[in-house]
């Protein structure tokens, strides 16, 4: 009797380590779908992903990453296509930011259950196509009769890989220069007038602290976004091979080039003469100083134009991204983001569908509407002929500044963007780098060789793991 | 007098720390108060006070649905691991039998084992067992922890060995034992478990986002991340929404406290 008690503790405390080694053991109750009581563009997003059709309908999925008044606005664009037409119904589903986004994609690539349309943010370009779990979208333009010119070539180089695109550009961003025109006017600067370069950012930043019209000249985030702009905006490349773009990059060319180096000796420059300040690198920080009118001119994405207008108690002047040098005719922006990616489910008739999803996203209408709503470009120049979008610029003078920006800038290899698998880590390790720069641990030159070393050994790891 | 001083002095420290801790919890309320300028513009205190925020929060993400998933999530949770901890502990802390310490450390072990390493593998299983998009997948994982057998053993072992050799005499088993002696016993310590196990449970957010799809199975923290977006974030329905999510939690906590002074004041063995 006693015996077989201490068995049964023996028992008892075994399956409960085993419990929690992994989640196998017999299951509970099985969950059950509720019935939420919310709109109808969430509830038609309820039931199951895999779906196969519903009364005749093909049935496909998207994924996105998109939060606030941008999601509202991708749910608007999904609810215009369901709408549209009686073939396809598309279900969207928020699947957290675009860090989460990636994470959720990679353990659905592993266990067969993607989407048929999924968000993808720019630097997760290279991971997309070395996946091979995506369809190029120039595969699919044939079956339509889609004009590749429909969307600007400026934008569309980004994602465009081997000649090939891959993707369709869905929400687009440059960055460009905000300036409190209020503190202009009390420091005796025309509010017309922005600065082109950092010498003149340095000029104007003396002479606003100097007059006490803001405590603090500019500020930009520490963020590697920031430098690959740079690099593009010298006419640089940023790694070998054409950026990467020719052939998979083996190593940085910001090095040799010395691209690099004139960045990091001009921010720290700044930085060093007091009349500019740094405020980490959570760029919200950075928009909170501005916002507040602590800091007289930042750095942003054009996309924050809408909630900067609304923060501000001030009039807002925004101007070009300012020049390292500004005799640099190659150089301009690069464009930041997300595109749409048709992911392979080995299905025909959802591949069909989910172009013809994607191909809508890019009318003049769609573009308007989303433009308007959510800040980012209209990727289809023809949008910005429609009525609503020119009441709206006329509106908003200062996204006109954006847009000039990107039909300013010529398109080539520099202004594409290095095409890397290591672009998260690469801007991790340029955080630390421009960190140690500005706290005087490190040189410009010191800072420069750190980086293109670290960034180098990430490169032939990602190459290595991908042969 | 001297008591009376101390006893002031104490009450104005304890005041004077209430406000440091309460205050980002003020300043949150404050800002799903405000309006766009005016969370810039530096004040502390909203001009006004209105439930604007808090529609726009409502608008955005259906929250009374993610509360309703989280409720049951986090409850089932917190049962699972009160019960399946405590049953293990107290074998692992009463009952003598061959290979206990291995085993107990065996369980130890896991948790060293960082979440993150496991959270695809856990993901891939769900997904075999045909799981995905349900309360099941929500649940599973976290029915049952290295911590909390860890922390329900380190209350049975506070016990006076004596009140079990007391029972083990007068003839009563195990189980009897461990339901109407040895639980009720530990009580504050099953009620500080509930309150953890059940906040870490609320304030899941990479597990739900990966095993579920669709909005209507979604939880707390994934509804907050709906508010904000990729390159600037209206923080006034971020501080709505989390002002909405904040009141379970705060219940939790008071429920919990409850049972964690109840059981502070009961008494075991005399002297």
């Amino acid at each position: 009797m006693k015996r077989r008690k201490k068995w049964l503790a023996a028992i008892m405390a075994a399956v409960m380590s085993m419990t929690l080694a992994a989640c196998g053991g017999s299951a509970t109750s099985g969950g059950t779908t509720a019935a939420g009581s919310t709109d109808a563009a969430t509830t038609k997003a309820a039931s199951d992903t895999q779906a196969p059709a519903e009364g005749g309908k093909t049935v496909i999925t998207l994924w996105h990453a998109m939060g606030g008044v941008n999601g509202e606005a991708t749910e608007a664009l999904v609810k215009a296509f369901n709408e549209s037409q009686n073939e396809i119904e598309v279900k969207s589903e928020y699947q957290g930011k675009y860090d989460d986004l990636i994470t959720k994609l990679k353990a659905a690539m592993q266990s067969g259950s993607m989407p048929d349309v999924c968000q993808m943010y720019d630097i997760g370009t290279k991971f997309m196509t070395d996946s091979g779990h995506a369809i190029p979208v120039q595969d699919m333009f044939a079956t339509t009769n889609f004009d590749p010119s429909t969307v600007m070539n400026i934008i569309t180089s980004y994602y465009t890989v081997n000649g090939k695109q891959m993707s369709m550009p869905f929400n687009v961003s440059t960055p460009m220069l905000y300036y409190n025109k209020d503190v202009f006017k009390a420091a005796g600067l025309d509010p017309n007038t922005p600065p082109k370069t950092f010498d003149e950012v340095l000029e104007f930043s003396k002479k606003i602290v100097e007059s006490k019209a803001a405590p603090v000249g500019y500020a930009q985030a520490i963020y590697g976004w920031f430098f690959e702009q740079q690099i593009a905006g010298q006419g640089k490349f940023y790694a070998n091979n054409e950026n990467g773009r020719k052939a998979p990059a083996t190593e940085v060319d910001f090095l040799n080039n010395g691209a690099g180096l004139k960045i990091f000796e001009t921010w720290k420059k700044l930085m060093d003469s007091g009349y500019a300040d740094n405020y980490g690198s959570t760029t919200a920080d950075t928009q909170t100083a501005f916002f507040s009118g602590q800091a007289a001119m930042i750095i942003e994405s054009t996309a924050i134009l809408k909630t900067a207008t609304e923060s501000s108690d001030f009039e807002i002047g925004t101007g070009y991204l300012p020049k390292i040098d500004a005799s640099a005719a190659d150089g301009g922006v690069i464009i930041g983001g997300a595109s749409l990616w048709m992911m392979d489910n080995k299905d025909e008739a959802k591949k069909n569908a989910a172009w013809k999803f994607i191909e809508f996203t890019t009318t003049p209408d769609s573009q308007a509407t989303w433009s308007m709503s959510t800040g980012y470009f209209a990727v289809n120049p023809k949008a910005y002929e429609t009525p609503a979008m020119k009441d709206f610029i006329a509106q908003n003078p200062n996204f006109t500044t954006a847009i000039n920006q990107l039909k300013d800038t010529p398109v080539n290899g520099y202004t594409a963007g290095v095409l890397s698998g290591v672009a998260t880590e690469s801007r991790t390790i340029f955080n630390e780098a421009m960190e140690k720069t500005y706290d005087g641990t490190y040189t410009p030159e010191q800072a420069v060789s750190f980086l293109a070393e670290k960034v180098n050994a990430a490169i032939a790891n990602y190459n290595s793991s991908t042969k | 007098m001297k008591n009376k001083m101390a006893k002031y002095l104490l009450y104005i420290l304890n005041i004077f720390f209430a406000v440091i801790i309460i205050s980002p919890v003020l300043y949150c309320f404050n800002v799903s108060m405000m309006t766009m300028k005016e969370v810039f513009s530096g004040g502390f205190w909203p001009k006004q006070l209105i439930p604007d925020n808090y529609i726009k929060a409502l608008q955005l993400a259906p929250f009374f649905t993610f509360i309703k998933n989280s409720l049951i999530v986090s409850c089932t949770v917190t049962f699972g691991q009160i019960v399946t901890g405590a049953l293990a502990a107290y074998a692992f802390s009463m009952m003598k039998f061959r290979g206990r310490n291995a085993l107990f450390l065996l369980m130890l072990a896991t948790m060293m084992i960082p979440s993150q390493a496991i959270i695809i593998a856990n993901y891939l299983i769900i997904c075999d067992l045909g799981l995905k998009n349900t309360y099941t997948a929500l649940i599973l994982p976290n029915v049952a922890s290295a911590f909390a057998v860890f922390n329900m053993r380190q209350a049975f072992l506070q016990l006076p060995m004596e009140i079990k050799e007391a029972a083990d005499i007068d003839g009563c088993g195990n189980f009897r034992f461990f339901c109407f002696i040895a639980l009720p016993l530990v009580k504050p310590s099953m009620g500080a478990l509930g309150i953890y196990t059940f906040l870490q449970s609320w304030n899941h957010y990479l597990w739900p986002l990966l095993v579920t799809d669709s909005v209507n199975m979604r939880t707390v923290q994934i509804g907050l991340g709906m508010l904000q977006g990729a390159e600037s974030t209206d923080f006034r329905p971020v501080m709505a929404g989390s002002m909405i999510i904040l009141v379970p939690s705060i219940l939790a906590f008071i429920l919990g406290q409850k049972q964690l002074i109840s059981g502070l004041t009961s008494g075991s063995v005399k002297g």
